[in-house]
């Protein structure tokens, strides 16, 4: 049978940190300590945390969105992900639901070059040149 | 994560930015949300598509256009329209680096709530681990001479990008109950890849040859493949854990989230070990080179090679006068694709080939595999992996596939093609026992072989 201790005062120093701590992570799960008043103390472990904090990128605002999208000229690109029968179906049913709610904008479809996760950047130059907006997709 | 990042290009990169809405299922929609919520704070909006998507019909792929974005209950075209005009929020103009967590470097508790910490934050494979104290860490650690602050591997799946450190490697593989012998094996699997996670149902298979396989006392022979032998199943709980906590693919409960769970719809059971493979390296028919040497190492190198896929056919019978290769060449069609196939045979199998079919070289049965592996382009392009992975190649205009695009679209469906074109991406191991003549089938892509030497 393990031998029971009663805590250090380091250790209860220690618990008082670990429970502080807990309160600035409300993501990770909070060790559970209750514990019967009539059970003695058991040892507390220190451990090395295994998880690595994350690198965290600044943030970049969304850009200005159009006034309207009646009149622009919208490409739609495909990301190559799926099949392509039904990437070209998707689109001339959302081009139905533009002609019968926004008749007035031009939805140009493209596929874009290379599989779904590399760059293209030559369409994106045309992008910028050609589209006032884009829709991208379908991602699954 | 791609289409996040094509997204954010087309706002945020392009000379001029243009308003994007990206549609997404609802498999990246996690991964999507989590990274705007949570990590780069690079503002995208998305509408999602109800999946299945790939192979629906018209009437279904209507009723999603007109229908609902299943996770917001709005009109799906209409929010499509709202993403490119509503005016950016208050949580969208924001910039500068979002707030982040503190992560303490040690934690403090008995240790029966400390095992249950570690697990209810999905940090193992919900068996008890050993818990990772300074002095098992520091014990491991003297496994190699690399500093405890040397980097490994950067991981850029979620949680966000991370940068794993030799101590980072040695706390999962304390957890996994490794010992320090074990540890510049682990330590090179770790710089060889990492915990193959997407939003389909990937594995890692990693690959271990050269003498450490002796050393170790790794089983290449008799039940290789299963769980009988210390060291291949440390090497392989240790990846996995070391996958949950240091290089990053935990994810944490939030609005998006049910519970700390990959993005993948089914997952894979063989997650669990990461296929750890050793080759019988001393059961090769003659002229049968080792992997090792095929990926460019000298004899007497030992090598890890972490690769990944999703799919094990095994012949499950013993052969009997039906070719061998062949049956490989038919096994492989219920792979689920993506340009490369491992074959782990048995020695058996092996010299059969060599004896009785004349393949005196591994190279020669990978050519064969190549040359005789058929299927039609309806086939080949039906296959969302094809599709997802190689269709804009043709697109392009590279061959084969540009041909194969082309006969796609002018009807010419039943043309048959050979899609495995490169013999190098047919790899074979030779593993087992002698005792049964079988094989195994799988769409692995074995990786960049890292020197066991290089970490100790």
């Amino acid at each position: 049978m393990r031998k029971r201790t009663l805590p250090t005062d380091a250790a209860l120093f220690a618990v008082i940190i670990a429970l502080s701590a807990s309160l600035f992570l409300p993501t990770i799960a909070a060790p559970q300590t209750s514990r019967s008043s009539k059970e003695a103390p058991r040892r507390l472990v220190t451990v090395l945390n295994p998880e690595i904090p994350n690198k965290i990128a600044e943030r970049a605002p969304l850009i200005p969105r159009l006034d309207t999208v009646d009149g622009k000229t919208i490409w739609y690109v495909s990301e190559n992900w799926g099949d392509a029968k039904s990437n070209a179906i998707f689109f001339e049913e959302l081009q139905k639901w533009f002609a019968k709610n926004h008749p007035t904008t031009k939805l140009v479809y493209k596929v874009k070059n290379g599989a779904f996760m590399v760059d293209d950047p030559g369409l994106l130059k045309e992008l910028a040149a050609n589209a006032d907006a884009a829709i991208l997709g379908v991602a699954g | 994560m791609a289409e996040a990042r094509h997204a954010r290009t087309i706002e945020n990169e392009l000379k001029p930015g243009k308003p994007c809405v990206n549609i997404v299922g609802t498999g990246p929609y996690r991964f999507i949300a989590y990274d705007k919520r949570y990590l780069s704070g690079k503002s995208v909006r998305w509408t999602v598509v109800r999946q299945p998507f790939a192979g629906q019909p018209q009437d279904v792929l209507s009723s999603y256009v007109n229908g609902n974005d299943p996770v917001t209950g709005m009109p799906f075209a209409q929010e499509i329209v709202d993403g490119l005009t509503a005016p950016p929020n208050a949580e969208e103009s924001m910039t500068g680096l979002p707030a982040t967590r503190a992560v303490p470097p040690t934690l403090i508790d008995t240790e029966e709530n400390l095992q249950e910490l570690f697990k209810r934050n999905d940090w193992t494979d919900y068996a008890p681990i050993v818990l990772p104290t300074e002095e098992r860490v520091e014990a491991m650690l003297a496994g190699t001479k690399r500093k405890p602050t040397d980097f490994v591997s950067r991981n850029d799946m979620l949680p966000g990008a991370r940068q794993c450190s030799v101590k980072n490697v040695a706390i999962a593989a304390v957890m996994a109950g490794a010992k320090p012998s074990m540890f510049p094996t682990i330590l090179s699997a770790t710089a060889s890849g990492t915990l193959a996670l997407s939003s389909v149902s990937f594995t890692n298979a990693i690959f271990v040859g050269g003498p450490v396989r002796n050393e170790l006392r790794m089983n290449y022979k008799v039940g290789a493949l299963g769980p009988w032998n210390e060291t291949n199943a440390i090497l392989g709980r240790a990846f996995l854990l070391l996958g949950k906590t240091a290089t990053g693919v935990h994810v944490y409960p939030t609005e998006y989230f049910e519970s700390g769970t990959s993005p993948e719809s089914q997952g894979n059971n063989l997650q669990y070990n990461s296929v750890v493979t050793v080759e019988n390296e001393e059961a090769l028919p003659p002229g049968w080179t080792p992997l090792v040497q095929q990926l460019g190492f000298k004899p007497g190198e030992s090598v890890v090679a972490v690769g990944s896929g999703d799919t094990m056919i095994h012949s499950s019978g013993e052969m009997t006068s039906y070719n061998p290769a062949q049956m490989m060449v038919d096994y492989a069609h219920g792979l689920a694709g993506g340009g490369a196939v491992t074959i782990y045979m048995d020695p058996t199998v092996a010299r059969m080939l060599y004896d009785s079919y004349g393949f005196d070289t591994k190279e020669k049965l990978s050519k064969y595999f190549c040359d005789n592996f058929q299927m039609t382009v309806d086939q080949y392009w039906s296959n969302g992996v094809h599709y997802s992975t190689v269709y804009g190649l043709g697109k392009q205009g590279l061959e084969p596939y540009a041909s194969w695009v082309k006969a796609f679209q002018d009807g010419n469906k039943t043309m048959l093609i050979k899609p495995y074109t490169n013999p190098r991406d047919i790899r074979i191991v030779v593993v087992g026992g002698e005792t049964q003549s079988t094989f195994y089938v799988t769409n692995f892509r074995i990786g960049q072989g890292i020197k066991v030497s290089d970490w100790k």
